[in-house]
């Protein structure tokens, strides 16, 4: 069985410095992997554990800015994917479905994708089912608990909804689908001598105009804190 | 010069904090009030790689040199200081004295197991009559054949009662003296002869056993010699030396702990219509908390850097054990006053820190030996 999980950078909370003065919040620090997706991760290994599989980590990041995809290595992944070109700073979901499915398209051999139901940053949860829209797959979101029969995802699904999906197929999960576990320190040790994947839009094939700002469908047009 | 951690090492000091968050500081209280520290929690920590963190890979270890001994060593001090002990006493002399002076075969078979946390080591020098005078020892050992035959007491022995492994030195000849009339033995702890006596009751470190050990004729294999015939105390002065960074680094963490815990408190505690932290008082005390752990975090990674390049480190060693217990206790000290009463309860973690704290200025070589040995490093060596 062939998983991927897709897994996010996200400010750190705690190394974030607020501006009211300019109206915007500055990051120091690395980036840090967001908490739904250290949950798709560890819903992932077990599967790994219980069942066999070759995990694959992808995630759309600047490697100079986080270790997301080390640490990915660390808990247990067997490849690992950094997407990144000059233009993605901002990509809207719309953009980051559409890349993630080329580069799927591309390893060609997803059984089962598993997302972070959403982001610790941004809240919208549409990459997942974007993503699975793109692809043709089945899906289901906010998933608390997931089991395998074959190829059959027995799923249950926030407020008790119980699901039944054939793979290949995509689930989003939330906290209450696994507890992640932290990495031994051997595997952080070794996680940092392993070759990750770069990928740019070219190697894609897609263009420049289809990321960033040109590419994506949610336009910013200003910024504020909101008053506690 | 480069002063930045590497990836690694920052991604295993936020995996052994998140780890001391969730899991240690929870348990801490109980692991004082019970005098022992659970089995699940030893489990875990093996499988987090804690027991082997400095030891080679091929030793079932993690590679992660002294410094990544020294960082998990620091951050597991901010939860409980009877884990740091039996870190330390395991790793830091016990299992690092096979791993210095033990034959292939020796780490193959004692090592690995050590590292991977599936057994636990000791390390037995001190007795009744040798303490600091550590080469007054008494106990004996006589060769039989193929087999030395031990006789004696230890004392103080940390992991005593729990320890698979004992790193045991007695004396093969006592006309020779600490340099060539001491030998060390790899004793395993079910050999018939070895006898734990008792635990004893401490002041702090609570959840660290801290035992009386016996040998009444107890047969050890010709093989199980570690290193050299009449060598054991430079085995000892190596193992000791490591021991004496990991206890700085210790006690770092602790001094981190308490400094964090001091600056909220100072915010948050409310005299007079305004925060404590407001008063020149307690500012000055939270400045030369930090003023102190700026040092001792210097000292404790230059010096565990040292030892990563393969230098001396003896002198720099015994400054580390003696700057930093006696900074941590001081420390420690700021905190409880910074406060008040709270900080005298039990139901808060400064009383136990305090307690646990003291034994710091004492084991590994008391605070008095470590400035003999400064001295007469200097003497013989020069100073800077």
């Amino acid at each position: 069985m062939n998983i991927i999980v897709l897994i996010k950078p996200v400010p750190d909370l705690d190394k974030i410095k607020v501006s009211r003065g300019q109206g915007r919040v500055f990051e120091t620090g690395k980036q840090i992997m967001n908490s739904y997706d250290r949950v798709a991760l560890q819903v992932a290994m077990d599967f790994k554990q219980k069942h066999g599989a070759h995990v694959t980590a992808i995630s759309i990041c600047d490697m100079e800015r986080t270790d997301i995809l080390r640490e990915a290595y660390a808990v247990g992944c067997d490849q690992c994917v950094c997407i990144w070109d000059g233009n993605f700073e901002f990509n809207d979901a719309f953009v980051n479905a559409r890349i993630l499915s080329e580069a799927i398209k591309k390893i060609d051999s997803a059984d089962l994708i598993i997302c972070g139901a959403r982001s610790d940053t941004g809240f919208s949860g549409q990459t997942g089912p974007r993503l699975a829209e793109d692809l043709g797959m089945p899906h289901a979101t906010r998933v608390i608990s997931a089991e395998l029969n074959g190829a059959i995802l027995s799923l249950e699904c926030l407020k008790g909804l119980k699901r039944t999906l054939s793979m290949p197929a995509l689930i989003t999960v939330d906290p209450e689908a696994a507890q992640p576990k932290l990495p031994n320190a051997l595997n952080i040790m070794k996680a940092f001598k392993k070759e990750v994947t770069r990928w740019s839009l070219a190697d894609l094939g897609m263009e420049p105009s289809d990321a960033g700002k040109d590419g994506s469908k949610v336009t910013v047009r200003s910024q504020f804190l909101v008053e506690q | 010069m480069d002063f930045s951690l590497s990836e690694e090492l920052t991604m295993l000091r936020d995996m052994a904090r998140k780890f001391t968050d969730q899991e240690i500081k929870p348990q801490a209280d109980a692991i004082d009030r019970d005098g022992d520290i659970p089995e699940s929690l030893i489990k875990q920590m093996a499988e987090l790689g804690f027991f082997g963190i400095c030891f080679p890979e091929e030793y079932g270890g993690v590679g992660a040199g002294e410094l990544g001994y020294c960082i998990v060593s620091e951050e597991v001090s901010r939860g409980s200081a009877s884990i740091t002990v039996l870190l330390g006493a395991h790793a830091s002399i016990g299992a690092m004295s096979i791993y210095l002076d033990g034959t292939e075969e020796q780490r193959k078979k004692y090592l690995t197991p050590l590292s991977t946390g599936e057994n636990i080591a000791a390390f037995a020098l001190t007795e009744p009559n040798a303490g600091s005078d550590a080469a007054a020892i008494e106990t004996t050992a006589v060769k039989d054949g193929n087999e030395f035959v031990i006789n004696g007491r230890k004392i103080y022995i940390s992991n005593g009662s729990i320890a698979d492994t004992i790193i045991v030195f007695a004396v093969t000849d006592k006309a020779l003296g600490a340099h060539g009339g001491v030998t060390a033995f790899i004793v395993e702890a079910n050999l018939p002869g070895y006898k734990v006596v008792r635990d004893e009751d401490k002041m702090g470190i609570r959840g660290s056993h801290t035992s009386e050990l016996l040998f009444e004729e107890m047969r050890v294999p010709a093989e199980n010699v570690l290193g050299r015939y009449g060598a054991g105390f430079l085995t000892a002065m190596k193992a000791l030396d490591r021991g004496r960074l990991g206890l700085g680094a210790g006690c770092l963490g602790a001094a981190k702990e308490v400094l964090d815990m001091s600056a909220q408190h100072a915010k948050e505690r409310k005299q007079f219509g305004k925060s404590i932290a407001d008063n020149q008082a307690i500012q000055w005390m939270l400045s030369d908390m930090c003023s102190d752990i700026y040092a001792m975090e210097s000292i404790v990674y230059r010096t565990a850097w040292m030892c990563d390049q393969g230098m001396k480190f003896s002198r720099q060693s015994a400054i580390v054990k003696t700057f930093c217990s006696e900074k941590a206790d001081e420390i420690i000290h700021k905190a409880i006053q910074i406060h008040g009463g709270i900080g005298y309860m039990k139901d808060f973690p400064l009383e136990r820190m305090y307690r646990d704290s003291r034994i710091n200025l004492i084991f590994e070589g008391t605070n008095e030996i470590q400035r003999m040995i400064i001295a007469r490093d200097i003497l013989k060596k020069g100073g800077y």
